[in-house]
């Protein structure tokens, strides 16, 4: 690479005529921060204070924190976090590489798996685990009518049940970045190294794996802090014991326990982001940010420095013979594991009895007209998509700025404000709800869909710009400047250069700050008041008449999702011959 | 490329239509009362939502806008952080709610509530029928309801033994299957510490001061056959399907599955029996309206057209004049029903709470 100025190296250039404005890449990261700075830290500091000053400067609260029994609860949450976020890897990746290989026709159906898993309501997702994996659950059954077990197994309601809850509702987001990341790798890095005559493993192990390890460090760090972060599934699916911090912290809220829920979060926050900055050390070159400052494409080596020895051929002789069919038998296991609770909420969502019921018996479209015919449920749709919409929007105009700041800047300002990004996602949304209810509260800014859409952006912002940080990190910045050499302007440059090559990655992005507003109930509980009522509200008010409507919505929702998701297929292929004619 | 582009803005535009037609189509919320001809002003409500609140709607708010020609807006979820940033804020949107005695208590520190304005919005004979137990300086006691054993009516069926104390609770050997028990936090709005102590032979009239460690350790014993929850509605929906065999919860949401199907039944005797509370919010917007509101809620004939549809026991005793046995004998406040059931000390619970969940806590991991 030619030796540039540093401030040319990787910097955005835009351009009005011939009078060009240089914007260093750290400037890029202002947008996003100032945003975050005024709708979520600001809030967010003033409930955590109250942790730290009761007439006066106190630790009392920190100190109550730290007594076993809430020590323990931390413990377990990092424990648990860290074992889903692993086993979402674990069996993600070789899903994610079979997709990213597979024929284009594949490729559209695995997706459509993921993300229907993705789309089904977490409370409907809850009761089809306990129907499924129950002591009278269809599993069970099954066992015990084939006579292969004589008692029914315990599977739910402990650390087992909870981590297949858990890692139902992880891995699409690990799966779906590793895609977006593999998508840029491409094939090149396995044939280059076949040629070299290398095993199939060891030419992964070798030259793909470390190209992905932007993708892996990404889709951990984001299954680790979201699965941090759970606490229905937890509280539904966990045993004795398997009581997550966030669940005690919406407790201690409930009760006006600032002080205390404050001292918790802080220390929940901190833990975690000291786990995050272990887990970069470790992986070293795949780190989200590099130490000093280098792109990525810069950078003489970036790859995981592994030792070749005799642990590494040993991996080898055992992997290299069976490594082609490994990959594809356990992407079909995942394929049917994201699809078990759809096989459980489809039967009840057209079963005849009056509450969630397991085995379903008749079959009736009752509860698809409860929907259809209700003005509130109609009503509650139409916002989730209008908030979600909005936020998908503030999340993909802000977070790409952001994601090219934190991948180009030099800046050491990047890591305290990656640190700061993911924050959000850490500390209980519940403290985010409440720190944005008394800010907006405050201007009389409650009760409409664009306070709901506002909030739900905290934390959509930064899911997108990791997601699109992790596909940059493999995005040769030579690239644009070749365009430009070749007198394409700036934003022609981010247009049809930058864009275009981060297509996925951008999707991506926008389909997880989407669902993640379609998703979210407390800000719409505590923002939305009593006008911007989102679907996700109104499900988890309706639990309480016991019928199945939610589980017809949560299927009416994943059709919907396909429905567009196959119409953006066919005009992207028709998109696709039409760009052949032109050339 | 430009075909891309092209096609890209095209979509857009179609999906923008396609979303401003769904949401125009669906129109704006639909509003839960009959708007008057002649409206004086309105007044805001906001409660726990589902099923309760479809019956307020009815035996309150609809009776409540004919009579006074005020409407009453209403909508969900009702939680004390909500109150007290809608209080600080100066300016809040809704006026009146129900909390549970506990949320009562947090609140009043908080100065949250209004004071009831008795002497103004009550007549003299409304003020002889109320009882003074429940005219709270800043709330009025509402709905009266248990908190106690549901069982699924497959697993033990009629003519067979039936659970019907704490200790058939607790015995898992008699009873075989899961128990649905609240969590530690939860606990505090529902019930577990006193059931623990029946089941451990404490005489319900002994039960407070409770012995917080006697509780626990009753409670470990039941731990490896328990499920947490912290919602009842789950519970019920687990007890129906027999996933667990037995559960605690409040009288009214087992009705409600019962009258969908759902084989369970509830059972009254050792049931921990507390009432809710109207509290109105200290700068309310519309504060005559929710004065008026809170003291025709405490009136005997809308109360007794609430406890028909949901079995939530009136708070006014002169509702019984409205009710016949049939109705009367699903309500916390039937007198039978008072004999064998215990009334919860709220303001124990008030004052013991936190030190509660710190020692369940600690003893349970949850």
């Amino acid at each position: 690479m030619s030796a540039q100025s540093p401030s040319v190296k990787g910097g955005i250039e835009l351009g009005v005529a011939r009078r060009r404005l240089r914007l260093s890449p750290t400037a890029l990261l202002v947008p996003a921060t100032a945003f975050l700075l005024v709708f979520y830290g600001w809030p967010v500091v003033n409930v955590l204070r109250q942790s730290l000053f009761d007439h006066g400067f106190t630790v009392r609260e920190y100190t109550r924190a730290f007594e076993p029994a809430y020590r323990n609860i931390l413990l377990h949450t990092v424990e648990i976090a860290l074992s889903a976020a692993g086993l979402s890897l674990l069996f993600g990746y070789p899903t994610a590489y079979v997709m990213a290989r597979a024929r284009p026709r594949v490729r559209v159906v695995m997706i459509l798996v993921v993300s229907a898993a993705y789309l089904s309501n977490p409370l409907a997702r809850n009761y089809a685990w306990i129907f499924m994996l129950g002591n009278r659950g269809v599993v069970n059954d099954t066992l015990l009518r084939l006579h292969i077990i004589h008692r029914p197994l315990i599977l739910i309601f402990n650390r087992t049940g909870l981590l297949v809850g858990m890692v139902h509702i992880l891995m699409p987001t690990v799966i779906l970045v590793l895609l977006a990341t593999m998508v840029t790798v491409g094939e090149e890095p396995l044939r280059a190294a076949a040629s070299l005559a290398a095993g199939p493993f060891t030419a992964f192990r070798r030259a793909y794996f470390p190209q992905t390890m932007s993708g892996v460090v990404a889709g951990f760090v984001l299954a680790f802090v979201i699965g941090s972060a759970i606490f229905t599934t937890a509280a539904m699916l966990g045993g004795q014991g398997e009581f997550m911090m966030s669940n005690e912290i919406v407790d201690q809220v409930q009760e006006l326990n600032w002080a205390f829920a404050g001292a918790l979060a802080v220390i929940l926050l901190a833990v975690i982001l000291v786990a995050i900055l272990v887990v970069q050390r470790f992986f070293g070159a795949g780190a989200l940010v590099d130490r000093g400052g280098v792109t990525a494409r810069n950078a003489p080596v970036r790859v995981v420095r592994v030792h070749e020895g005799r642990v590494t051929a040993a991996v080898d002789a055992v992997l290299n013979p069976c490594w082609r069919w490994l990959n594809p038998v356990i992407a079909v296991l995942v394929m049917v594991y994201l699809s078990l609770p759809l096989l459980i909420i489809l039967p009840i969502s057209l079963g005849r009895s009056n509450f969630i019921s397991w085995p379903p018996s008749g079959i009736t479209s009752k509860w698809y007209r409860t929907y259809a015919s209700s003005p509130e449920w109609l009503h509650a749709t139409a916002n989730s998509f209008e908030i979600a919409g909005i936020t998908t929007l503030v999340a993909l105009i802000l977070g790409l700025p952001a994601a090219l700041g934190l991948a180009r800047s030099r800046s050491r300002l990047r890591g305290p404000v990656l640190a700061f990004m993911l924050s959000p996602l850490i500390i209980p949304n519940i403290i985010a709800a409440i720190g944005i209810l008394f800010f907006f509260s405050k201007f009389n800014f409650t009760g409409n869909i664009y306070a709901v859409a506002l909030g739900d952006s905290v934390e959509a912002l930064p899911l997108a710009t990791l997601v699109m940080l992790a596909a940059l990190r493999n995005f040769d910045p030579a690239i644009e400047r070749a365009a430009a050499s070749l007198g394409a302007g700036p934003l022609r440059t981010i247009f049809k250069v930058t864009l275009p090559i981060l297509a996925a990655a951008t999707a991506t992005a926008a389909l997880f700050a989407f669902m993640h507003s379609f998703n979210s109930l407390l800000m719409a509980m505590f923002v939305g008041g009593i006008n911007a009522t989102t679907l996700s509200k109104q499900m988890w008010q309706s639990l309480d008449d016991y019928e199945p409507t939610i589980t017809a919505v949560s299927m009416m929702m994943i059709g919907l999702a396909l429905i567009v998701f196959l119409g953006l297929r066919m005009l992207q292929r028709r998109d696709r011959t039409g760009s052949l004619k032109d050339a | 490329m430009s075909h891309r582009v092209r096609h890209s803005c095209a979509l857009g535009v179609v999906i923008a239509i396609a979303l401003a037609a769904f949401a125009s189509s669906s129109g704006a919320r639909p509003s839960a009362q009959a708007a008057s001809a002649k409206s004086r002003g309105k007044v805001v409500f906001v409660g726990t939502g589902g099923t309760t609140q479809d019956a307020m709607v009815q035996t309150f708010f609809q009776p409540f806008s004919k009579k006074y020609h005020v409407n009453v807006d209403q909508g969900s979820i009702m939680t004390l952080a909500l109150a007290q940033a809608q209080v600080q804020s100066g300016h809040p949107y809704f006026d009146v709610a129900t909390v549970p005695q506990a949320d009562y208590y947090a609140g009043l520190q908080q100065h949250l509530w209004a004071k009831i304005n008795y002497k103004k919005y009550y007549s003299k004979q409304e003020l002889r029928q109320l009882p003074r137990s429940v005219r709270f300086s800043n709330g009025v006691g509402n709905i009266s309801y248990g908190n106690g054993i549901v069982f699924n009516t497959d697993q033990f069926p009629a003519g067979g033994p039936q659970p019907d104390t704490w200790v058939d609770f607790w015995n898992t050997n008699k009873f075989p299957g899961k128990r649905g028990i609240p969590g530690c936090a939860y606990s505090v709005k529902t019930s577990l510490a006193e059931d623990a102590l029946l089941a451990d032979g404490v005489p319900p009239d002994n039960l407070y001061p409770l012995n917080i460690n006697r509780a626990i350790n009753k409670i470990k014993e039941l731990a490896p056959n328990a499920i947490f929850y912290n919602s009842s509605d789950s519970a019920i929906t687990l007890t129906a399907n027999g996933n667990e065999s037995m559960a605690i919860a409040p009288n009214g949401r087992v009705k409600v599955a019962v009258d969908k199907g759902a084989p369970l039944q509830y059972v009254w005797q050792g049931s921990r029996v507390t009432f809710d509370m109207w509290v109105i919010l200290r700068n309310a917007p519309h504060m005559v309206n929710a004065q008026k509101l809170v003291a025709f809620m405490s009136q005997p004939k809308p109360q007794a057209d609430f406890a028909k549809l949901t079995t939530y026991g009136p708070t006014n005793p002169a509702a019984f004049n409205y009710l016949d046995a049939n109705t009367t004998k699903d309500l916390a406040s039937d007198p039978k029903i008072k004999r064998e059931t215990f009334q919860k000390d709220n303001l124990w619970w008030a004052a013991h709470g936190q030190e509660w969940v710190d020692a369940c806590t600690a003893a349970l991991g949850h």
